[in-house]
């Protein structure tokens, strides 16, 4: 097979899977903040409740 | 459920670009000037494709936000325009690799990589500017109509290598110039994989957007009590 300019494929290839890693990773990180800031809201909102 | 559906979609995008991928390396010849490199074109235009069709989406339901005032409108144009803008990212970086291999260097300032650059940056700074806004309707507002705004450079790209009597060095789109056939397929499941990726992304970003609301509901209630 001719493999002329597969260096250039691959780093494009590369590229966009990097791409895409770094979003869903920032994405999961994000949710975490989120899911940690409405438990803490949601313990917040219940210890006004009761007092 | 949603969490599944969330993962299955996303592994599922994930295995039919590896298997596109496959397809390629096994059943194509490489293109005859551009080698192994002429490839490129199947990550690069399907990119740009999901941006596009996100970023329409976002129009529609930003229009729809201003006359209902709903909050699920705005959620879903912030999450089409984040998924959007990291496809038009690969498709800008995907192509300066392309550039620099056929035409020798990184980027030029050419009418269609120019106006693809303000789309990114556009709609870059929608996503900068939303969160500076604290009170949530004010935010939703002002962000429907920069998305508004935006998608104004949308045609402009699609013009730009179209329009009669202006110079560009981008290659006419392979549809429009009968060169479709021969890569019908990689082309296709290209975009039904990104489209399955896009789906997974949006359903993570819209899930957060609405716990968001919680929090910032679950805050008034607080300041209330």
């Amino acid at each position: 097979m001719d493999v002329t300019n597969l260096r250039f494929l691959f780093y494009a290839y590369s590229a966009a899977w990097i791409i895409i890693t770094i979003f869903v990773l920032m994405l999961v990180s994000r949710g975490r903040k989120i899911d940690r800031e409405l438990a803490r809201l949601k313990a917040l909102v219940e210890d006004k409740e009761r007092s | 459920m949603r969490e599944k559906a969330t993962y299955a979609l996303g592994i599922l995008g994930a295995i039919v670009m590896i298997w596109n991928l496959h397809h390629i390396f096994t059943q194509m010849a490489p293109e005859a000037a551009q080698g192994m490199a002429g490839w490129i074109l199947f990550i690069h235009v399907p990119a740009d494709f999901m941006g596009d069709i996100l970023y329409t989406i976002a129009l529609v339901t930003s229009i729809l936000f201003l006359v209902k005032k709903d909050f699920t409108y705005d959620s879903i144009s912030v999450a089409c325009i984040e998924v959007g803008t990291m496809f038009i990212l690969v498709n800008l970086v995907t192509g300066s690799i392309w550039g620099k291999n056929q035409w020798g260097i990184w980027w030029t300032w050419d009418l269609r990589l120019t106006t693809q650059l303000m789309k990114f940056l556009l709609y870059l700074g929608y996503l900068v500017v939303r969160p500076a806004i604290a009170e949530a309707t004010q935010r939703a507002t002002m962000s429907a109509f920069i998305a508004i705004f935006a998608y104004a450079d949308v045609p402009l790209v699609m013009m730009a290598i179209r329009l009669p009597n202006v110079r560009t060095q981008h290659p006419s789109p392979v549809i429009e110039t009968g060169g479709i056939n021969s890569v019908a397929v990689p082309f296709v499941v290209g975009i039904i994989a990104q489209l399955l990726m896009a789906l997974a992304l949006m359903l993570v970003r819209l899930h957060q957007e609405n716990t968001r609301r919680e929090i910032d509901s679950l805050r008034r209630e607080l300041h209330a009590l």
